[in-house]
């Protein structure tokens, strides 16, 4: 089953810093849960929870192998996100940039 | 999910050198509008603005059509309004909040865009991002 995933759900799963910090982790490359839950002082359950957020919201795959689970980085909901970004940056960048000649001509009342 | 899902917002910061009022004005004054809301000179702009809590706004840039709903209204310091494009019936809505300021050089402009991570839009709406993001390419590469 192939579960589409839409920005906001990203953004959501995106909008928590300890994910965040987790996201950044595993870009350098696969990692237990144990050596996700390493910097942070928080509980590995918690960790866990963190994790399962990143995997429904499709940023995080997980490995099972003997009785550790492997996880590593999905980009691409990722890529969509910023994709987002990015395009709403320049049209209100652009917009901006028009405003201000609009701006410019125009007669003060 | 028992996760509380949460918004993302994209802010942008601008200082231009106009009066509050001349600047405010600027975003609702339909005839104003149609001079410089569209990232291209190339687009034809047409703008319909019922200014009040509650009162919608409706702005096609060639072939793209945002509509929304005013949900704050302070003359001359604060704009609230929905953002949806209707050409494309798969997008989620969003929120536009800007505050208007007085600066030194003029008027400071805060935006905020924000992508409302709401649960009907979610399961409404699970397809459709990629299409919608194609189409907008075509908006974004076309004002270059």
């Amino acid at each position: 089953m192939v579960h589409h995933v839409g920005l906001d759900e990203t953004f959501a799963a995106l909008a928590d810093p300890t994910r965040r910090a987790i996201v950044a982790r595993l870009a350098e490359g696969e990692a237990t849960v144990g050596q996700l839950a390493d910097p942070f002082k928080v509980s590995l359950p918690a960790i866990s929870r963190h994790v399962r957020v990143l995997k429904q919201a499709g940023l995080v795959r997980k490995r099972h192998e003997g009785r550790s689970v492997h996880c590593r980085l999905n980009p691409a909901p990722m890529q969509n996100a910023v994709a987002w970004l990015e395009r709403y940056q320049r049209f209100w960048t652009q917009n901006f940039d028009r405003l201000e000649a609009f701006l410019a001509e125009e007669e003060p009342e | 999910m028992t996760t509380q899902s949460k918004d993302l917002s994209l802010e942008i910061d601008r200082v231009v050198n106009a009066s509050p009022e001349r600047t405010f004005q600027a975003w609702i004054d339909p005839h104003k509008l149609q001079k410089w809301f569209a990232p291209s000179e190339e687009m034809t702009v047409d703008a319909s603005v019922d200014l009040r809590v509650g009162g919608k706004y409706r702005v096609a840039m060639g072939e793209f059509v945002v509509e929304g709903e005013y949900h704050e209204v302070v003359r001359p310091k604060r704009l609230v309004f929905t953002w949806q494009w209707t050409n494309e019936p798969a997008s989620n809505e969003m929120l536009v909040t800007i505050d208007f300021s007085e600066h030194p050089r003029g008027t400071r402009i805060r935006l905020e865009h924000t992508l409302l991570a709401n649960e009907d839009a979610r399961t409404q709406h699970q397809t459709g991002w990629d299409e919608l993001l194609a189409r907008l390419e075509t908006l974004f590469a076309d004002a270059d």
